[in-house]
């Protein structure tokens, strides 16, 4: 419509300039934060977060890779062992070592560092890390360094109150460094000459496996000051040795030595100095004629609450004792009897059970899987996709 | 201690036609031989006591029967394969296949002073050599040739016959690259 | 005949080859490899059978000692040393007590002969006059004993200074343990 000659555009237009100019620049203001207006600044879609783990439980896996190939792109998994799921994964450093502190709130990490790689001043380590967000609380030195050699699991171990970690070294005499885990350092070494390994039987104890066939028993002190009692002739050093990866029920305080050969002798480590039991086979006089033997890397486990020993067979001649395992054979030790042959669906090397109350067996498979069992039926459950590059250890909490 | 009885030779036999071992936490880059596990005595070392073949037919190789189910299958041409006559408790990289050899480190590497010594049937001659497994040290893993030769191997508790531990003991690092297989002495 | 000569034999089809032979045996070739295998073809390694003791030796203490019974400075070295500890009855019991030698699980019959091999062989100027090689019967009763290693050697040390029988403390220190 038109006023006078003038639209009401025309009249109006000034005004609306201005008005436009106005708003524009109260946004311009706003966006620049000076004045508040009804305008809601830029919104993210999502957020981005770093998930935590639930609290540790007895189907927590975790799975160290010495990463054979690459050794020093070592490190361990952590996975949902009731479903194979990756739950998270933590970097470790040259043939390195792993446990989990009784209370399941800390992960201990035994790791080996070069300056410059593969070169350069040396450090060892224990790296503590929180059980759920697996970030590093501390790095606890090892100034005595620690044995290289690739990946055996008793050689670290922790005191069942969770007080002391233990890793063995040799360089070249054989012995064992003592850290205080609560005061977060090292508190000395304790020779064990001619002997290794160790199993932690009590907050002030432990035991090594010697090259004559006897175990020392070592009690300790807080300065690391030991006295050391021998128990002889418990196994056949020279001919049928015991394996590195016999089964250790740390909570009834019995190590079921295993032998190449396929004998269990029950050691009590209850005392200051072991005492071992009858031995027992773990075949029959047929399946031992028929070459079923142990073989793998972590060729046993034990379920505590059950006293249920686990053990991965396969068949073979003399020297296949790091060959994989067929089947995996459940034993009540106690008694020695059988109780099932659990068929696996490849070989294995290395197997562990859940120490909850409807265990899961995990073995790690030649293809570098894990395939989880139930105990109780021996169904498969799972087979994940291949981890790593050469995952050869297992634990579980509360083993 | 009991004996490996004949039907078991039979079954190793047809079994280890159709097993395939493979060393797979090493073994991605290289699938392992096929391990023999015929057997029929004691496992004593070779150099414990010596197995000597049973007399050579006329003219023609000593007869390849050896307690050492790793002798039977071994050669004595090629230092690239896992069944290298002197590899037969060597566990991890063949320096061979790195650019060393059974008794040469590769370039950039250095041979360690201290080592495990062990031994192992020659399956041209039938006798038992010391064998010295030094590894070269101080660049990362070769991951080439992948082996897992496992006679004679023990515990760690008895370190002198094992071949898991580094033996780097005073070489220019602590770190592994490859396993050699050099020879010390014969036996018999 | 070895394989080698059967092998010239049969590359000598042509004359050519065959003057070839008769020049290179004209030249006296060292004798061929006594070793069938590749390495030693080419470098011509001859090897006679290793005494006993040497053997036991090896397969048990070479590693860590040295074929030279000498290694890294934190191994103790054999070599020019273990004879000062035969000159005192304690030094005598000690080398056969330390660990390594007496968990080892050779016979007490093998151990005496590799001792008394190593001593002769390592260290035979530093044996006192009269040395008395061992037995398997003092082995056997010997290797019984565990003893604190490091206490027992210092003593002993002392000891074969106090009583002159070693140049200074300086020819049997140890270098600490190492991390390397």
């Amino acid at each position: 419509m038109s006023v006078g000659g003038e639209s009401l555009r025309q009249r109006y237009a000034p005004a609306l300039v201005a008005a436009a100019a106005a708003v524009f620049l109260v946004h311009a203001f706003a966006a620049a934060g000076d004045a508040p207006r009804t305008e809601a600044p830029q919104q993210l879609a999502e957020t981005p977060t770093t998930a935590r783990l639930a609290p540790t439980d007895a189907r927590r896996l975790f799975v160290l890779d010495t990463a054979f190939p690459a050794a020093e792109a070592a490190r361990t998994y952590v996975l949902d062992g009731t479903s194979g799921k990756i739950e998270g994964m933590f970097n470790q450093a040259y043939w390195p070592n792993f446990a989990v502190s009784p209370d399941g709130k800390e992960l201990y990490a035994v790791d080996t560092y070069f300056e410059k790689h593969t070169r350069g001043k040396r450090s060892d380590y224990i790296v503590v890390r929180d059980a759920q967000t697996l970030e590093v609380k501390v790095d606890i030195p090892l100034p005595a360094g620690r044995l290289l050699i690739v990946s055996k699991k008793y050689n670290f171990d922790v005191t069942p109150d969770g007080h002391y970690g233990l890793t063995f070294n040799l360089a070249p005499s054989t012995a064992v460094t003592v850290t205080d885990l609560r005061a977060r350092h090292a508190v000395g070494e304790i020779d064990i000459a001619g002997c290794g390994l160790i199993f932690a039987q009590a907050p002030n104890r432990f035991s090594s496996l010697c090259a004559d066939g006897s175990i020392d028993t070592v009690t300790f002190d807080a300065s690391a000051h030991a006295s050391i009692a021998r128990a002889e002739h418990i196994f056949d050093a020279k001919d049928d040795p015991a394996f590195e990866h016999s089964a250790w029920d740390k909570h009834h305080q019995m190590l079921y030595l295993i032998t190449y050969r396929g004998s269990v002798v029950p050691v009590s480590l209850a005392g200051d100095r072991a005492v071992a039991g009858t031995a027992w086979s773990l075949a029959s006089t047929a399946e031992r004629a028929a070459g079923w033997r142990p073989g793998g890397w972590q060729i046993s486990h034990f379920h505590h609450a059950s006293r249920r020993l686990y053990v991965l067979m396969h068949q073979g001649g003399p020297w296949t004792h790091k060959t994989s395992g067929r089947e995996v054979w459940v034993y009540d030790a106690p008694s020695g009897r059988r109780l099932e042959r659990i068929k696996l669906r490849e070989p294995a090397q290395s197997v562990a059970v859940s120490q909850d109350a409807d265990p899961l067996v995990y073995v790690i498979d030649d293809s570098d899987r894990i395939d989880a069992y139930r105990s109780a039926t021996g169904e498969r459950l799972y087979s994940t996709a291949p981890i790593g590059f050469s995952p050869q250890l297992l634990t579980v909490w509360g083993e | 201690m009991d004996p490996i009885v004949g039907p078991f030779d039979r079954l190793i036999e047809s079994l280890s036609r159709t097993v395939a071992r493979r060393t797979s936490r090493r073994g991605f880059l290289q699938r392992g031989s096929a391990w023999l596990v015929a057997a029929s005595a004691m496992p004593l070392l070779p150099a414990a006591r010596p197995v000597h073949a049973a007399d050579p037919p006329a003219g023609g190789k000593p007869a390849r029967k050896y307690a050492s189910a790793f002798a039977n299958r071994a050669q004595t041409t090629d230092p690239t394969q896992c069944n290298y006559w002197r590899y037969c408790s060597s566990d991890g990289y063949l320096c061979a296949c790195c650019g060393g050899g059974p008794s040469t480190c590769p370039p950039g590497t250095t041979p360690s002073p201290t080592s495990w010594v062990g031994s192992c049937i020659n399956p041209d001659d039938g006798k038992t050599y010391l064998i010295a497994y030094r590894d070269c040290c101080g660049q990362d893993s070769c991951g080439r040739c992948s082996c897992l030769g496992q006679e004679g191997d023990m515990p760690s508790y008895r370190p002198q016959v094992n071949n898991d531990i580094v033996w780097c003991f005073g070489s220019s690092s602590m770190v592994y690259h490859c396993s050699s297989a050099g020879l010390v002495g014969l036996v018999d | 005949m070895g394989t080698m000569a059967s092998l010239r034999a049969g590359a000598c089809a042509t004359l050519g080859a065959c003057l070839c032979v008769a020049a290179s045996v004209a030249q006296s070739d060292p004798p061929p490899t006594n070793v069938p295998d590749a390495i030693t073809r080419q470098s011509g390694l001859r090897l006679e059978p290793m005494s006993r003791p040497a053997r036991i030796y090896a397969l048990n203490c070479q590693g860590c000692h040295g074929h030279l019974g000498v290694s890294v400075p934190e191994i103790p070295a054999l070599a020019g040393r273990i004879g000062y500890f035969v000159r005192i009855p304690e030094g005598r019991r000690y080398i056969v007590q330390v660990p390594n030698v007496a968990l080892n699980p050779s016979s007490d019959e093998d151990i005496a002969e590799m001792l008394n091999w190593a001593l002769v062989t390592y260290s035979r100027a530093q044996l006192p006059p009269g040395f008395r090689p061992y037995t398997a019967e003092e082995i056997g009763r010997l290797r019984k004993e565990r003893i604190d290693v490091n206490a027992r050697r210092r003593q002993i040390v002392d000891r074969l200074l106090a009583l002159k029988q070693v140049p200074s403390a300086k020819v049997l220190a140890i270098a600490p343990a190492a991390r390397y």
